[in-house]
C-alpha cells in the first residue's frame, strides 16, 4: 500500500504546476474543459458541449500564449530577432475562430486571418506597460521605434495574407475551367506545378478522342445506303458538334480531354474524311498539338435482297431486274504521327 | 491536395519589394536630405502599403471584371501571355499613377503616427519680412519637395522592376524551379 502512495505522490508530483498561476493551470483547466465537452451530452444544436469546447479552446490559447512567452522557449523560438510564438497562437486562434465555425479546419478564412491576427498577436504586449506603482498592467502608447516596427510587420502580414488569398483565386480558377489543369504552366512568372506537366498523358488523350471519332463515323456509316451518306457529308458542320458532344459523353471527364478539339473535314472528292483533334489556341505564344486520322469512305455495290419467287400465286413472277443497293463502307487508317503547331509570335 | 501554388509570383514579388525599398530610399535619401534609416523606413512602408493596396484592389475587382478581361488575366497569370498590350499599358500607367498618390499620402500618415502630428514642410516662406532678391530668387527645386522625392522614387523603382520584367520577358526560357 505503501508504494501505491509513493506512486501517487510522484504523478502528483509531475503534474502539479509549478504555481498556480501558470501555463500549466491553464492547459489542465483546457484538458478539464475538453473531457468535460466529451461527457457533456446535448440536444441537437449541442450549444452546452460547444460551450464548454469553446472554454477549452480559450483556455489551451491562452496557456499556449503564455508557454511560448517563457523565457527560454522564447529564446529557442527566436530565429534571426524574429520571435516565432505569436505566429504559434495566431494560428491556434484562426482555428478556434474559423475551423470550428467552417468546419474544415484549414479554410480559406482561417489561412487568410492567420498573419493579420498573428501581428496584432505579436503587437499587443507593445501596448501594455507594467504600472510602476501598483505593478498592474496599464495601456501605455509604444515608443517611435516600435510604432514603426508595429506598422512595418503589420503590413509584411497583410502581403502575406494576399498571397494565401491570390493562392485560392488561383485555386477557384482552375476549378472554374477545368481545361486549364492540364495546361503546360512552365512559361509562368506567377505559378508553378510541383507535378511536370506531361506530354504523353496529353497526346494519348487526343488518341482517345480520335478513335472515338473514328468509331462513332464508322457505327453512323458503316452499310448506310449512299444518299443518306452524301447527305452527311454535306452537313459536316452540324455533324461535327454531334460527334464532339458524344465523343465527350462516352471519354471519363478529365482536364487532358478538355485541352482537345475536335474537328472534321473532307478533304477529297472520294471521300476522304480527316478527323483532327487540335490542341492549341489561336493567337497563343504557347505551341500546340495536332492529330489528325483519315477515314476513306467508299461506295460498294451490295447485293439487294434476293427476289422472293411466290410461286402458288397466280401472277407471274415480277421479272424487276436484281438491282445492286449501292451502300457506304468506311475505313480508318491509322492515327498520323503528332504535329507541333509552333507557336505563333505577334 | 493542390497542383498549382504561386511560388514563383511570391519571389518575384519578394525581389520587386526588396529592389524598390532599396531604390527608392537611395532617391529619397538623396532628395530630402534626410538619414539612411529613416529613409529605408519611409520607403519600405510606402513600398508595402502600396503592394497591399494593390492586392485590394485586384481582389475586389476581380469579380467585378466582364468575363473576356477576367479571362485575358488569367491566360496572363498561367502562361504569361499577353493577348492586349495596350491595356497591360494603360494598367501600368495607372499602377504609376496609384502607387504614387499612396506612396505620398503614405509618408504623411507615417508622420502622423511616429510623431503624432503631421510635418509640415516648409515650403511656405515666410513672406512678412522683407527678404531680398535673394529670397525671391530661390529656384524652386532647392527646396526638399517631398512630392517630387516621391515622384522621382517611385518612377525610379518601376524603371527598375520593368527593366527586370523585360529581361524576364525577351530571354527565352524562363528559369525553372
Amino acid at each position: 500500500m505503501l508504494w501505491m502512495n509513493e506512486v501517487f505522490k510522484q504523478i502528483r508530483d509531475r503534474v502539479k504546476p509549478p504555481q498556480w498561476a501558470s501555463w500549466q493551470t491553464l492547459l489542465f483547466l483546457s484538458i478539464f474543459s475538453v473531457i468535460v465537452a466529451a461527457l457533456t451530452t446535448s440536444p441537437q444544436p449541442q450549444i452546452a458541449q460547444r460551450i464548454i469546447s469553446s472554454f477549452g479552446w480559450v483556455f489551451l490559447i491562452l496557456s499556449v500564449w503564455w508557454f511560448v512567452y517563457e523565457k527560454p522557449v522564447k529564446e529557442k523560438l527566436t530565429v534571426y530577432d524574429l520571435f516565432l510564438g505569436p505566429w504559434i497562437v495566431g494560428a491556434l486562434v484562426c482555428v478556434y475562430l474559423f475551423g470550428t465555425i467552417e468546419n474544415n479546419v484549414p479554410s480559406q478564412t482561417a489561412f487568410i486571418s492567420w498573419p493579420p491576427i498573428s501581428s496584432i498577436i505579436w503587437a499587443s504586449p507593445k501596448f501594455v506597460k507594467s504600472d510602476p506603482s501598483t505593478k498592474s498592467p496599464v495601456y501605455a502608447n509604444p515608443t517611435k521605434p516600435k510604432r514603426q516596427d508595429i506598422i512595418l510587420v503589420l503590413l509584411a502580414n497583410l502581403v502575406i495574407s494576399c498571397w494565401f488569398q491570390f493562392y485560392f483565386q488561383t485555386q477557384d480558377w482552375l476549378t472554374t475551367n477545368q481545361g486549364l489543369r492540364a495546361e503546360d504552366f512552365s512559361r509562368s512568372s506567377f505559378v508553378w506545378q510541383p507535378q511536370r506537366y506531361d506530354r504523353a498523358t496529353v497526346l494519348s488523350r487526343g488518341a482517345d478522342i480520335l478513335n472515338l471519332a473514328a468509331q462513332n463515323v464508322r457505327t453512323e456509316l458503316e452499310g448506310k445506303p449512299w444518299g443518306q451518306v452524301e447527305r452527311w457529308l454535306t452537313q459536316l458542320d452540324q455533324q461535327v458538334p454531334r460527334l464532339r458532344q458524344q465523343v465527350r459523353n462516352e471519354l471519363p471527364r478529365s482536364p487532358e480531354t478538355d485541352l482537345w478539339t475536335l474537328n472534321a473535314q473532307v478533304t477529297s472528292a472520294a471521300y476522304d474524311l480527316q478527323l483532327q483533334a487540335l490542341s492549341s489556341r489561336p493567337n497563343s505564344r504557347r505551341e500546340g498539338y495536332e492529330l489528325t486520322r483519315t477515314c476513306r469512305i467508299t461506295q460498294v455495290g451490295r447485293p439487294g435482297a434476293a427476289p422472293e419467287f411466290r410461286f402458288n400465286e397466280q401472277a407471274p413472277p415480277a421479272t424487276a431486274p436484281n438491282r445492286q443497293q449501292i451502300v457506304a463502307t468506311v475505313q480508318c487508317g491509322a492515327i498520323d504521327p503528332v504535329r507541333r503547331i509552333e507557336p505563333s509570335r505577334s | 491536395m493542390s497542383d498549382v501554388l504561386p511560388l514563383r509570383m511570391i519571389i518575384y514579388q519578394l525581389l520587386f519589394i526588396v529592389l524598390a525599398i532599396a531604390v527608392e530610399a537611395l532617391v529619397l535619401q538623396k532628395y530630402l536630405g534626410i538619414g539612411r534609416k529613416s529613409s529605408i523606413q519611409y520607403a519600405s512602408t510606402a513600398n508595402l502599403l502600396s503592394t497591399v493596396v494593390g492586392w485590394f484592389v485586384f481582389f475586389i475587382s476581380v469579380p467585378w471584371m466582364p468575363a473576356p478581361l477576367r479571362q485575358q488575366i488569367i491566360t496572363y497569370i498561367f502562361f504569361d501571355e499577353t493577348n492586349n498590350p495596350p491595356l497591360l499599358v494603360g494598367l501600368a500607367f495607372l499602377m504609376f499613377l496609384g502607387t504614387f498618390i499612396i506612396k505620398l499620402q503614405s509618408l504623411n500618415w507615417l508622420d502622423l503616427i511616429l510623431e503624432g502630428k503631421p510635418v509640415v514642410v516648409s515650403e511656405v516662406r515666410d513672406r512678412s519680412k522683407f527678404q531680398g532678391r535673394k529670397a525671391q530668387r530661390q529656384p524652386f527645386a532647392d527646396v526638399p519637395n517631398r512630392a517630387l522625392a516621391v515622384l522621382w522614387a517611385n518612377a525610379a523603382s518601376f524603371t527598375v522592376i520593368s527593366i527586370f520584367i523585360f529581361i524576364r520577358t525577351f530571354s527565352e526560357q524562363p528559369v525553372l524551379f
